[in-house]
């Protein structure tokens, strides 16, 4: 049915059309959002980078170094007596128990690889903390990455959905919030898995340990005079901190997934381009074909009438057909 | 007069950042203020007045002589070395 292919072509490539309509208005919200969200980032990486120095002077400190949250530490709360300012790295904190894993996912899809890449990463970081015979304790950010997990029958301690696309300090406070609560029943480590954004062109899924603290080389040969002790500054230090570095990861997700979306939506909208010059080819092709059929009939008709016509013309003479003209 | 640098600085980004004579602001163990060359020193943050004193003849920020900024800064960190006081907090406003 020559005809009826060209009606259904025709169909085809309108739906084509409208789809790529939204990809590419997809494409240019994803490409607004992004100089906003890489703002955002460059605001707020001042406040983690200074929260860091701080957590640097204190751990070149004898007294805060024997603190929980720095490797070779005291013990954490809860997994033991709560030895709040031991001095000295004396108690070598066994293998911590039940580590909290933050995935820092996204609500939507439509985002190429995006979703994929933390999922896996957050899935290799989980098995190879069960593989220590540990059971992680999962803090999910991102409707997709919640499913994700529930999928896998892995329920996560705490889920939280519906900031990914512009996270706020508060949802960062919020996250470290349930954070806290698993450090103290004595979760001794947090991980977070998320994609870091090192540039609009490069983005990276990156699993990293916040706590314990790695202790860094001193940096000079100050003497800091700590207001109270050492111990207490780092107390308060602690969730401070890893607010910032958690905000800091959900902005820098955000950035990456509009950047990821951006270039999705960018690939999707050729594509249809693509798909539809392929169908109006075919739709002209078919058109052509049921035109070639109908002029044949056309033709064979006339052919065929002339013929029968011809011989009765003969007959009248006042009455003459040229052959060349019909 | 000697003079320091200070930065104010907050998680929704960097609020103030300029050559100060004084800083004072309040501390856990009560009001304290900083002059060039102070030494090291990390301390909590209490909410209250955070007052950057300008140099004499010189600006702090846009301020003119001698003049002085003041915001209201919830709690933190204020952590001094090398002649720099940094002013980490919660959040901040003000400064007429």
């Amino acid at each position: 049915m020559p005809a009826g292919l060209e009606r259904q072509l025709r169909r085809r490539i309108r739906s084509v059309q409208s789809t790529q309509k939204i990809t590419r208005a997809m494409e240019l919200i994803a490409a607004s959002r992004i100089s906003r969200a890489q703002q955002a980032i460059t605001a707020a990486r001042p406040y983690a980078e200074r929260l860091r120095d701080v957590a640097s002077e204190l751990a070149a400190d004898p007294e805060a170094a024997g603190h929980w949250v720095f490797a070779g530490g005291a013990p954490a709360p809860g997994a033991g007596p709560a030895g709040g300012g031991s001095s000295g790295g004396t108690a070598r904190a066994g293998e911590p128990t039940g580590p909290v894993v933050v995935v820092l996912g996204a609500d939507r899809g439509l985002a190429g690889a995006f979703n994929l890449f933390v999922h896996r990463a957050a899935d290799e970081l989980i098995a190879e903390i069960a593989g220590r015979g540990l059971q992680p304790c999962l803090v999910v950010v991102g409707r997709k990455a919640i499913s994700h997990f529930r999928l896998r029958g892995r329920a996560p301690a705490a889920h939280f959905e519906g900031f990914c696309d512009r996270p706020r300090f508060d949802n960062a406070r919020q996250v470290v919030a349930a954070v806290s609560e698993e450090l103290q029943a004595g979760a001794g480590a947090v991980y977070v898995v998320s994609t870091r954004f090192l540039s609009p062109g490069s983005q990276r899924v990156e699993s990293r340990r916040l706590v314990p603290l790695e202790r860094e080389e001193r940096r000079g040969t100050t003497v800091f005079e700590f207001e109270p002790g050492p111990a207490e500054i780092m107390d308060v230090l602690l969730p401070r901190w890893l607010e910032a570095e958690v905000f800091v990861a959900l902005l820098e997700s955000a950035a990456s997934f509009h950047v990821s979306q951006q270039r999705a939506m960018a690939a999707a909208t050729d594509n249809a381009d693509e798909l539809i010059k392929t169908l109006a080819r075919h739709m002209n092709r078919a058109r052509q074909d049921s035109i070639t059929t109908e002029i044949m009939e056309i033709v064979g008709g006339a052919e065929a009438l002339r013929q029968g016509e011809g011989e009765e013309a003969l007959t009248r003479p006042d009455v003459y057909i040229f052959p060349e003209a019909s | 007069m000697a003079t320091t640098q200070v930065e104010l600085v907050t998680p929704e980004g960097p609020l103030f950042s300029g050559h100060a004579e004084m800083v004072t602001c309040r501390t856990e163990g009560g009001d304290i203020a900083y002059l060039a060359n102070h030494m090291a020193y990390v301390g909590l943050l209490q909410p209250g007045e955070l007052r950057v004193v300008g140099p004499e003849g010189g600006a702090a920020g846009q301020q003119g002589p001698g003049t002085e900024l003041r915001f209201n800064v919830t709690g933190g960190f204020v952590e001094v070395s090398a002649n720099r006081v940094v002013v980490v907090c919660d959040a901040a406003t003000g400064a007429l």
